[in-house]
């Protein structure tokens, strides 16, 4: 099944279909592009010329060893980083005040300040983000059996994690940047988190999820972009890899990384 | 019935079968408007643009049809599903006879042991 | 953008800074009701202890006061904006300008508080009716004598004198958040690297300030040596003030630029 079929299919299905051609409410611009980015830091390249373009609508899995620019390419995009050379163009801009309104991050650590309750946090993200939406945010923590007047300092690191994915996915942005969103949680949670990811899916929308746990968000995958050594060293999809290698991006990630 | 996918196939040739199995067994019935992409992708943990490339090929077979403003739907052809359906008892019989040739029974052999075990079963 | 930040900027520190100062009004109040009843001559040997506890406790809160204010104001700059917090802050949408504004006029703010509180306190401590009145009229005085003296002058100087002691503040608290935004440009030894970029920063500062204050006093003291007019002691503090403004613009920009351009969270 090669990718121009793909696009045929998408524009002949009838229904409003999750779709980047058919609705003309989307913009079809890519919601992230790097032209010959490159980042040093003092004695080190972190990243040496990375191009890359990515679509609306793709949930996009960044996927590399430790030290392999990662983090650096995410902290790029979210302007806690200033390229060395190159361009990064969130929805065709440079990183600064308009993209932070669309882009929602979610960092490895703890970012919340301990003394505030889970309530005090939602009306932090309201008065901030005219894109939050707070009633799905209560309704998820709902659903985790997470009460909002409970004050940070009391809960345990995995039920921080999940209200901070809880605050990210309640934003309704343009670019989603997880960083390891699923490592320090249970497994049930975790079904629970790569499904709110699936629910909030939205044509519109880019989901980029940067992990170690490749197995588990496999199937949420569309596309994975795998990154060394500060080089972009495959683009690809999920099934273009399980059609072309007869294995699981997992199994070829294992292989390529080989220690 | 719960989603199970390998490693080695794309996710969307595993979900059309998937879901063809669903149709054929009666968990989605005949004519029935199917649940939404979302609720789909949602249910069995993947991807919605793979539950979509899925539901498009399904179109193409005939097996599932769209129309415009209301949805999916499953065929109401109840011959083709009969077809499909036959279809794959055919392959897993051909598969089972084929196996149990390689153990050393002989097809006659295998009707009857299938007689005997499938008394005791009741 | 900034108003909010502002609003929560407060609510951090009001929660440590706030009962601070309550306490320290108790112990003035405490203390004094101690004073004005004599218990200490009533209970002998045992009331004196409860007598010296509220002093003590009022000058380790006094102390506490000033530290802690001083402490709460460098811990939020550099843990907001440069620790863990500072991917959630950095990832707002909102300038860096905006963010270390919100951060300075709330630390401006506290400073003023708290030194008001530490008036407050010692006047609650010293209340005395009638030195009270006396300091009171021998003020009064003062100033209408300076009035006729130098018409409204008198009080457009003491207007100066606020503006220039606010203008070193704020110059002060800038050089703080760009000494710790110059440690925060390497990667080992970041506070240490702070300690040292305000130390440098100090001495180049007044280095300048001697410099020029010395040539000035030089070039001005036939000006000095006649104080009919006010005139001197307007261009003193004029300058002191345009002075300060410029080393506060200086560090700003050098905070900003940092911020924006040189963040590096770990």
């Amino acid at each position: 099944m090669n990718n121009n079929e793909d696009n045929l299919l998408y524009d002949c299905a009838e229904n409003a279909s999750i779709s980047n051609f058919t609705n003309n409410n989307v913009s079809n611009n890519p919601i992230l592009e790097c032209k010959n980015l490159v980042k040093t830091y003092a004695n080190s390249e972190a990243l040496k010329g990375i191009n890359l373009t990515i679509n609306r609508g793709r949930i996009i899995g960044l996927l590399g060893p430790n030290g392999s620019g990662k983090s650096t390419l995410i902290k790029l995009a979210n302007g806690l980083l200033t390229p060395t050379s190159g361009e990064i163009l969130i929805n065709g801009l440079k990183p600064g005040i308009e993209t932070k309104k669309i882009v929602s991050y979610l960092p490895e650590r703890t970012y919340l300040n301990d003394w505030m309750k889970v309530s005090d946090i939602i009306n932090f993200f309201k008065d901030f983000y005219d894109n939050f939406n707070p009633e799905k945010a209560y309704e998820m923590l709902l659903k985790l059996n997470i009460n909002p007047n409970d004050k940070l300092k009391t809960m345990s690191k995995g039920t921080k994690e999940k209200v901070q994915l809880i605050l990210v996915m309640s934003r309704e942005a343009d670019l989603y940047l997880l960083d390891e969103p699923i490592a320090g949680v249970d497994p049930a949670a975790r079904d629970y988190i790569l499904n709110t990811i699936i629910t909030n899916y939205n044509e519109n929308a880019t989901i980029i999820i940067s992990t170690h746990l490749i197995s588990d968000i496999e199937r949420v995958l569309d596309d994975v972009v795998f990154i060394s050594c500060g080089e972009i060293f495959l683009t690809k999809s999920v099934d273009e890899i399980r059609e072309n290698e007869g294995k699981s991006v997992d199994t070829l990630f294992r292989e390529v990384f080989r220690c | 019935m719960s989603w199970n996918f390998n490693d080695d196939r794309p996710i969307y040739l595993q979900l059309m079968e998937q879901i063809q199995l669903r149709i054929i067994s009666g968990v989605y019935k005949i004519g029935e408007k199917l649940p939404s992409v979302r609720d789909m992708a949602s249910d069995a943990s993947v991807n919605p643009n793979t539950m979509q490339k899925a539901l498009t090929e399904l179109e193409r077979t005939g097996l599932v049809f769209s129309q415009r403003t209301s949805g999916r739907f499953i065929t109401e052809d109840s011959n083709m599903i009969k077809d499909i359906r036959n279809g794959l008892a055919k392959e897993q019989i051909e598969k089972f006879l084929y196996n149990m040739e390689k153990i050393g029974y002989t097809k006659q052999e295998t009707i009857q042991l299938v007689e005997i075990i499938s008394k005791e079963m009741k | 953008m900034l108003g909010k930040l502002m609003k929560y900027e407060l609510k951090s520190t009001a929660r440590i800074l706030i009962p601070l100062y309550i306490t320290l009004l108790v112990f003035a109040t405490i203390s004094k009701i101690f004073i004005e009843t004599r218990i200490t001559d009533k209970l002998h040997d045992f009331g004196a202890i409860p007598f010296f506890l509220s002093v003590f406790g009022y000058g380790c809160t006094m102390a506490a006061v000033f530290i802690v204010t001083f402490f709460v104001i460098i811990q939020r700059f550099y843990k907001n904006l440069l620790g863990d917090e500072g991917y959630l802050m950095n990832t707002l949408p909102v300038s860096a300008l905006t963010n270390i504004t919100s951060k300075i006029s709330i630390a401006t703010f506290w400073n003023i508080i708290s030194g008001f509180v530490a008036i407050l306190s010692i006047i609650i401590m010293a209340f005395n009716p009638d030195a009270f009145s006396k300091f009171f009229n021998e003020l009064f005085r003062a100033l209408s004598d300076g009035y006729s003296e130098f018409g409204v002058q008198v009080y457009i100087v003491i207007i100066e004198i606020i503006i220039a002691i606010l203008v070193y503040l704020i110059k002060f608290l800038t050089m703080i958040y760009a000494s710790i935004s110059i440690g925060h440009l390497f990667n080992k030894h970041r506070i240490l690297s702070s300690f040292g970029a305000f130390i440098v920063l100090n001495l180049i500062t007044t280095a300048i300030s001697s410099t020029i204050g010395i040539a000035s006093s030089i070039a001005g003291k036939t000006l000095f040596d006649n104080i009919q007019s006010l005139l001197t002691i307007h261009l003193f503090l004029i300058f002191a003030i345009l002075f300060n403004l410029v080393f506060f613009i200086v560090y700003f920009i050098i905070t900003n630029y940092i911020l924006k351009n040189k963040l590096n969270l770990e």
